[in-house]
């Protein structure tokens, strides 16, 4: 598993290239700090990277979902990873958390384990494309913070995920 | 089973009154228990009220234990007098094959002289093979305790009931354990976990910690003083230990990633936990004396919930090493790691049963998405399914051996459960509000 992980990772880089090329003109945007979901917007810092329009959107999204019991990321997260990472490149005074998750089936810790590799795949996702890793803390929740409450595939597959949480 | 509702009296945080938020109920029963009558003596008038009080928590305690069917009042109102009581014929009438009688006289101050007899009435049918009952109307036990207070009577009825369970099953009783469990609660500012710890039958609660953040994994040290346990207060996974009697607590881990799943050794110098500092979840040893770290399994699989055997020398905990999670053994001193499960494609959450018999996880059978709790007999390999809900987990023994308590689901709750290692007597113990789970049963106490 871990092996493949790392073969998408790889993938995610050359796919990523093209983000990297368009990532430097505006002055606004940047993800908020409000944890889950919401898709706010930072207030501009001035910092100089903030990105098109189709940039922030990638920003807005820090929730990456994944297959049940595994760890890898889907092609079309790539560049939403992508987009984080050089963000974070540029603005090396923030710092992520990401929050791997699981759903609610299968022993606790072994969810939290879990967890840690949804995390850790789109840290090391990040890393790759040249974060600094000390900008990047990875926590894993397992199970003990669904998204939703239900016991159907969508509620399994809502609470599969991994989330980028930006940290004041 | 009327004492199982005394919970809705008092919703002060930390009390020390008889309020209970976990609510026993029978949800089914396979295999009839023994029955027995609990109940005052007509000896003495004023002091049958007082023994009442005793009687239902006794009552409760046999009936917990699956392994014994207590009588309702109504079954032997023919027994009205310090007279009938002495008549055998009565008692079977009524269909008890044991019954208590007792009394607990007051002598001021609150406090009470309490006094029980237990004695077998029951008659094995002629010619039965093996019999080795005493003979009708026998006194097997006999016992006064003096001077004890009135708020110590729940805790002399849990030690009555010890004394009842050793005598009629040969298997030391556990009712004078607790149990420490984490409540998730939904209020308006959030979820509220708590770690909390209460009497093996849910009463009597105290809250430990409160936090936002989820609360995993509670760990009871051999001696029952103390308690391992995993808090997200800081938004990242941090083991902490707490003394049960001052509350007072001690950050020990908060390595980068994981910290999880601790367990302590059976003489108490070690913890067992799950770091994933160096990439994936391995399994450590942490001396508490030295705070040396030692790293004791590697590769690149999942390896995590980590159990003792009862002399130190292996460790049972989950891996992913075989591609599903399944339950392997780890003999210390040679390194020497075996797979202990094959039954079913998921099998985790390893306990072992005192005697190092049987090992109790979780378990899923092949081609269905349900996990329960098994038993796996470590000499044959036999496996035994103890529970049938939907997603049972996180089992933990009685130190008995003899009681299985685990996580179940109640609509969109968690709550537990509680069964015998032999598959009987199933009841549920809900919460008053909110959820339930990862129960831990405290070692013997005494």
């Amino acid at each position: 598993m871990q092996v493949r992980g790392l073969r998408y990772i790889a993938l995610g880089v050359v796919l990523s290239l093209g983000i990297v090329g368009c990532s430097h003109n505006s002055k606004k945007g940047g993800p908020g700090s409000d944890g889950y979901g919401a898709s706010t917007q930072g207030a501009g810092d001035g910092a100089g990277f903030a990105g098109s329009e189709e940039q922030r959107d990638l920003l807005a999204k820090r929730k990456i979902y994944f297959d049940y019991d595994r760890a890898e990321l889907h092609e079309h997260d790539y560049q939403v990873v992508n987009a984080h990472a050089q963000y974070l490149k540029h603005h090396q005074d923030r710092h992520v958390r990401i929050e791997g998750h699981t759903d609610e089936r299968g022993s606790r810790e072994y969810n939290v384990a879990l967890g840690e590799r949804r995390a850790r795949t789109v840290a090391n996702a990040m890393i790759s494309e040249g974060v600094n890793p000390n900008q990047i803390a990875t926590v894993s929740f397992g199970k003990e913070k669904p998204e939703t409450r239900g016991h159907d595939d969508e509620s399994h597959h809502l609470n599969r995920r991994a989330v980028i949480v930006y940290e004041d | 089973m009327k004492n199982c509702f005394l919970w809705v009296i008092c919703f002060c945080a930390i009390t020390f009154t008889a309020q209970a938020r976990l609510n026993i109920e029978i949800s089914q029963g396979t295999i009839k228990g023994v029955p027995i009558a609990i109940t005052p003596s007509y000896s003495d008038a004023q002091a049958r009220q007082y023994f009442e009080e005793i009687a239902q928590v006794v009552r409760n305690d046999l009936r917990m234990s699956g392994h014994f069917e207590p009588l309702y009042p109504e079954q032997f109102h023919k027994i009205a007098s310090v007279h009938d009581e002495a008549n055998e014929a009565l008692w079977r009438e009524a269909g008890a094959e044991n019954v208590v009688l007792g009394v607990a006289r007051p002598i001021g101050n609150n406090r009470f002289t309490v006094k029980f007899q237990l004695s077998d009435i029951y008659i094995a049918p002629a010619g039965q093979a093996g019999n080795v009952k005493s003979k009708s109307g026998e006194i097997l036990v006999s016992q006064t305790f003096d001077g004890i207070h009135h708020q110590d009577f729940r805790a002399l009825a849990h030690h009555i009931s010890d004394i009842i369970y050793e005598k009629l099953t040969g298997v030391r009783g556990a009712f004078s354990t607790r149990i420490a469990y984490v409540m998730v609660v939904p209020t308006m500012k959030g979820t509220r976990y708590s770690l909390e710890v209460a009497d093996a039958d849910g009463y009597n609660p105290v809250t430990l910690v409160t936090s936002k953040e989820p609360i995993m994994s509670p760990s009871w040290s051999m001696d029952g003083r103390r308690l391992a346990f995993v808090s997200f207060e800081k938004n990242r996974a941090e083991i902490y230990l707490m003394d049960v009697g001052t509350g007072r607590r001690e950050l020990l881990s908060q390595f980068p990633g994981i910290n999880g799943a601790p367990a302590w050794s059976p003489d108490g110098n070690t913890l067992a936990l799950v770091l994933s500092k160096t990439g994936s979840p391995k399994i450590y040893f942490l001396n508490l004396m030295t705070k040396e770290l030692t790293q004791i399994t590697d590769g690149y699989s999942i390896d995590t919930e980590p159990t003792w055997t009862r002399d130190g020398r292996q460790l049972y905990f989950t891996s992913s090493r075989g591609g599903k999670p399944q339950i392997y053994r780890l003999t210390l001193a040679t390194k020497k790691v075996e797979r202990i499960t094959f039954a079913g494609n998921y099998n985790a959450r390893p306990m072992l049963t005192p005697d190092g018999r049987y090992l109790v996880m979780m378990h899923r059978e092949e081609d269905n998405g349900e996990f329960h709790i098994a038993s796996q007999e470590l000499a044959t390999g036999q496996v035994s399914i103890l529970t049938h809900a939907r997603l049972d987990e996180s089992p933990t023994l009685s130190p008995n051996g003899a009681m299985v308590l685990y996580g179940t689901q109640d609509g969109d709750r968690n709550i537990l459960g509680l069964v015998t290692l032999d598959g009987r007597g199933q009841l549920r113990l809900p919460a008053r509000e909110g959820s339930v789970q990862e129960p831990a049963w405290s070692p013997f106490l005494s």
